[in-house]
């Protein structure tokens, strides 16, 4: 059956729980959210830094105003989870032995998992460091190396053990590691810098992407001139171009074949580049590097007339007359990796026509049984949080071989939740969204610190308080439905429809909850608003003479105060509206001095409507307080006017009931 | 359907004044839909006894069972091992379910939360209007589909009377008057001459005149 996630989730290659993590930071839990992003993904850190993330360009909250900002909120989270974490469980030992070939996300992931499932992973890194790419390319300005060495240690403290040093295909083949071991995984990456067979570019101030950043990156001073042309229009192209600036270049262009709009850099890492004083020639392809006398003096380049042909694969065309000539003394490239394929070295394994490992892309196997293959070696050139995915899967494939089951780990089919209807769109209350702050470029493009500078708490609170919490909205216990029609009627957002009985269609329900306070027949029930939850919260006090404060969920920052206060019970709820007259008699049953019901200030609410409905509501309550012998002065609707401070009205409230 | 309202709390804990442990007793049906006495109704009419008795040192327990309706036999012992070891029943169905329990239940102490108020529907969230006389004798054809046997204070089949005044019964200026309605209808129907016609006095032996009614389906009752 296909699994339906929320958007963000669905375009997660490994479906972080994004969702999850957002609600534990806006009820400030920070360390459950942590768990929730690690649960998924061994590199949280440093994802919360370089991920581009897909999930926040699936954000259904951008039908609303803007999406969410994610990764800003997962670098929060990091930050704020701190040290302290918990273990990882492991499985019992297994007995069984498992060789990784190459330490980068793709082959940590799986021997990570591998460890947990009780196996012995053993990964052989010919760098004297973990992390691959994370380590050796990534500009360290966008990823500090604490981040990888945070998670580095989480991983190495599962039981993955480390070999380092060790060229497989050189040092040890791969036909040895299968003989000692009892599956081999193959995840080498993506490790060489392409070059161009076109005259001058054998010139040796003619360099690659991936050595020039290695160089940069540990600390080297890569030998560049002052007026530095780099080729290439990706992602990596934009960190050459950023570290050559930060190197003290001059003057840094980026030449590439694709016009401005159709480069494959993500927006903002070419908008970042420009303000760091980048210049970006689009639309050129290289002919020649010019040199004189063994020196650069320029790169030739033709104007491009098209990049892709009619089916839409890459074959540049290109305007027969019309050449630039960009002088210049550096040419970097920067034109896409490719395997170094030294580590098939007497392996055994099949290659193809290229020379490059054969492999089964969707079973991850090789021309070995007990060979398997994860990472951008085998998926090509993508974001790291891909590669994490690869190695999951890599990983539950061996273990499906390691315990001889013959169904290999089955796909899951998922599909995303669709677009949020316009009606209902228009209804929620609009927030700006919190962006991450950064360094101005004028500043950043000085040296190589790390210029994201992290969300505060009171914005992250904020911002993951404007997640829409899709999909965990209403659902009908269908044998309890009478079709009275009452959800349909107090929805703000129209969305309940009655045929036959009540169905919330997913794409609309915000999953306020304040159908399921209404409905007569307890038909309704809600993930986001937890009525188990709520109910044992309740009952958690077991007599105890306290104040009980239903208030909105982690959204109402004022609220902190209070939670802290002695005697306090805050139960929390997707909205105060959805509050239910059984909860506060229930709370006054459970011995409750006072119930506060804390209310929104004007416009703060993140749902849209239902204020008269809670009015009438804590009305009947009151009335029906009286005429059972309770003062209703006990039940406190607490409604803060502008500048007025709830925690300190609760506590007001709180002595006059104790 | 049967639209019903809750009574007084305090009437109705008097009623099981002496009893240590009640079953209220909810329904699925019509109390459901007008939101009186379907599940979320009679877990708080428990909630809210039971702080009650509480308060008086009395305390009460109880125990809640929602069925799909209480105005069928059928829908009824499921409710069989609950009411063992209670005081008393309390039912929030309307008047019918209330009996369908006394019955079943001989030795048990049965009593009504609901005021049962009349065959209605609702005009809107909160709101429900009578519609309905139950006469057995349905003329709605004959008065623009608007019933004067409930509509019209009085029951008059060849209205307005004279206390009709500006459209509103002279009872009261929030009731409209039955006849004006029916008047305005069947004008706009062009079918006003129809109205000329002298009802003939109404058979009201077919209403709750003619003593407890009843109807039985030959087709449909077996053997
Ligand atoms: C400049 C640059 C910037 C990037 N920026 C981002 C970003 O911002 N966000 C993002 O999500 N992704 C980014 N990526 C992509 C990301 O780094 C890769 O998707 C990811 O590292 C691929 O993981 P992998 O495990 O497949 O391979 P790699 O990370 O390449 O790891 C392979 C490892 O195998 C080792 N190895 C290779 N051959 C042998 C051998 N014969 N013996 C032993 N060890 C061997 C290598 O030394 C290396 O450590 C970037 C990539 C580059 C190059
Ligand atoms: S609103 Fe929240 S759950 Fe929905 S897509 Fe955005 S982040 Fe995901
Ligand atoms: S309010 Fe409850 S009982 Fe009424 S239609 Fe909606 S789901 Fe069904
Ligand atoms: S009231 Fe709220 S939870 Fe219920 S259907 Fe409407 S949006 Fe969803």
């Amino acid at each position: 059956m296909t699994e339906l996630l929320p958007p963000c989730t669905n375009a997660c290659p490994v479906n972080t729980d994004v969702r999850g993590y957002l609600a534990a930071i806006a009820r400030r839990d920070y360390k459950e959210a942590y768990r929730l992003i690690r649960a998924s993904n061994p590199f949280p850190s440093v994802c919360a830094w370089v991920c581009p993330h897909p999930c926040e360009d699936n954000c259904r909250r951008a039908g609303v105003d803007a999406p969410l900002s994610i990764r800003s909120l997962k670098r929060f989270a990091v930050d704020a989870a701190g040290a302290n974490r918990q273990p990882d469980e492991r499985a019992q030992p297994t007995g069984k032995k498992v060789a990784v070939v190459g330490a980068g996300p793709g082959g940590l992931t799986a021997a990570y998992d591998l460890a947990r499932l009780g196996h012995q992973a053993v990964v052989y890194e010919r760098n004297q460091s973990l992390g691959g790419h994370f380590l050796t390319s990534l500009p360290t300005y966008r990823l500090p190396r604490e981040m990888l060495q945070k998670d580095v240690e989480e991983i190495l403290a599962a039981g993955v053990q480390a070999r380092t040093g060790i060229n497989v295909g050189r040092d040890v083949t791969i036909a040895r590691l299968k003989e000692e071991y009892d599956a081999v995984i193959i995840g080498v990456g993506l490790s060489e810098s392409k070059g161009l067979p076109l005259p001058g570019f054998a010139n040796p101030g003619v360099m690659k992407a991936l050595t020039f950043l290695h160089e940069a990156n540990t600390g080297g001073k890569p030998a560049i001139g002052s007026s530095v042309i780099v080729i290439g229009g990706g992602d990596v192209a934009m960190d050459v171009a950023r570290t050559a600036v930060r190197l003290g270049a001059g003057a840094v262009t980026v030449v590439c074949l694709e016009f401005r709009d159709i480069m494959p850099a993500h927006s903002w890492e070419i908008e970042e580049a420009l303000a760091e004083g980048v210049s970006l020639i689009p639309g050129y392809g290289p002919v020649e590097v010019l040199t004189e006398d063994g020196a650069i003096t320029g790169l030739k380049t033709q104007k491009v007339k098209s990049v892709f042909d009619q089916e839409g694969r890459f074959n540049p065309t290109y305007e027969p007359t019309t050449f630039q000539t960009i002088p210049c003394d550096t040419v970097i490239l920067a034109i896409g990796q490719g395997a170094d394929n030294s580590f098939l070295y007497d392996s055994g394994l099949a290659v193809n026509a290229r020379g490059s490992l054969e492999t089964d892309r969707k079973y991850l196997s090789t021309s070995l049984s007990g060979v398997f293959t994860c990472g951008e070696v085998v998926t090509g050139p993508g974001p790291a949080i891909a590669a994490v995915a690869s190695g999951h899967r890599a990983a539950a494939l061996v273990n499906d071989y390691l315990n001889g089951n013959k169904t290999a780990a089955c796909e899951k089919e998922t599909q995303a939740i669709g677009a949020l209807p316009e009606k209902v769109a228009e209804r929620v209350p609009r927030r700006s969204r919190q962006e991450m702050p950064v360094l101005p470029a004028g500043e950043r493009k000085k040296n190589f610190k790390p210029y994201e500078l992290g969300l505060d708490e009171e914005a992250a609170v904020r911002e993951a308080g404007r997640c829409l919490n899709c999909g965990l909205g209403a659902q009908v216990i269908p044998e309890k439905c009478a079709a009275c029609l009452t959800c349909q009627r107090v929805c703000p957002y129209d969305v309940p429809v009655i045929e036959g009985m009540a169905g919330m269609p997913v794409e609309g329900c915000q999953a306020c909850g304040i159908c399921a306070a209404f409905c007569p027949g307890n038909a309704i029930t809600l993930e986001n608003l937890d009525e188990k939850g709520v109910t044992s919260a309740i009952a958690s006090l077991g007599g105890a003479k306290s104040l009980v404060v239903f208030a909105e969920r982690g959204t109402c920052a004022d609220l902190k105060k209070v939670s802290s206060l002695e005697n306090v019970l805050v139960v929390s709820l997707s909205t105060v509206r959805a509050l239910q007259l059984q909860w506060i008699l229930s709370a006054f049953e459970n011995g409750a001095a006072g119930v506060v019901v804390a209310g929104c200030r004007e416009g703060e609410c993140r749902y849209a409507g239902g204020d008269e409905l809670l009015k009438s509501l804590i009305g009947r309550a009151k009335n029906l307080l009286e005429s059972i012998g309770l003062s209703p002065g006990r039940l406190y609707y607490c409604l803060p006017e502008e500048g007025e401070d709830p925690a300190g009205l609760i506590a007001g409230f709180l002595k006059e009931c104790l | 359907m049967i639209i019903a309202q809750q009574k007084n709390i305090q009437d109705i804990a008097a009623m099981v004044g002496d009893c240590k442990k009640v079953l209220l007793a909810g329904c699925g049906g019509c109390v459901t839909v007008c939101l009186s006495g379907g599940e979320k109704e009679t877990e708080i009419l428990a909630a809210a006894l039971r702080l009650m008795k509480k308060q008086a040192g009395q305390p009460l327990a109880t125990v809640t069972y929602t069925a799909t309706r209480q105005c069928e036999p059928e829908f009824i012992p499921p409710m069989d091992e609950l009411v063992r070891d209670v005081d008393a029943v309390i039912s929030l169905a309307c008047g019918v379910g209330v009996q369908y329990l006394a019955e079943r239940y001989k030795d048990k102490w049965i009593v009504p939360a609901m005021d049962t108020m009349f065959a209605g529907g609702a005009t809107g969230f909160g709101s429900w209007e009578e519609k309905c006389g139950l006469c057995g004798d349905c003329v709605l054809h004959r008065t623009g589909g608007i019933c004067p046997v409930i509509r019209c204070s009085k029951s008059i089949m060849n209205g307005p009377c004279g206390g009709s005044q500006h459209g509103k019964c002279e009872i009261s200026k929030e009731v409209d008057c039955a006849w004006q309605l029916i008047y305005d209808r069947m004008k706009a129907l062009g079918r006003l001459s129809e109205l000329t016609v002298i009802q003939p006095p109404k058979d009201w032996s077919k209403a709750r005149d003619g003593g407890p009614r009843r109807i039985l389906r030959e087709d449909l009752i077996k053997g």
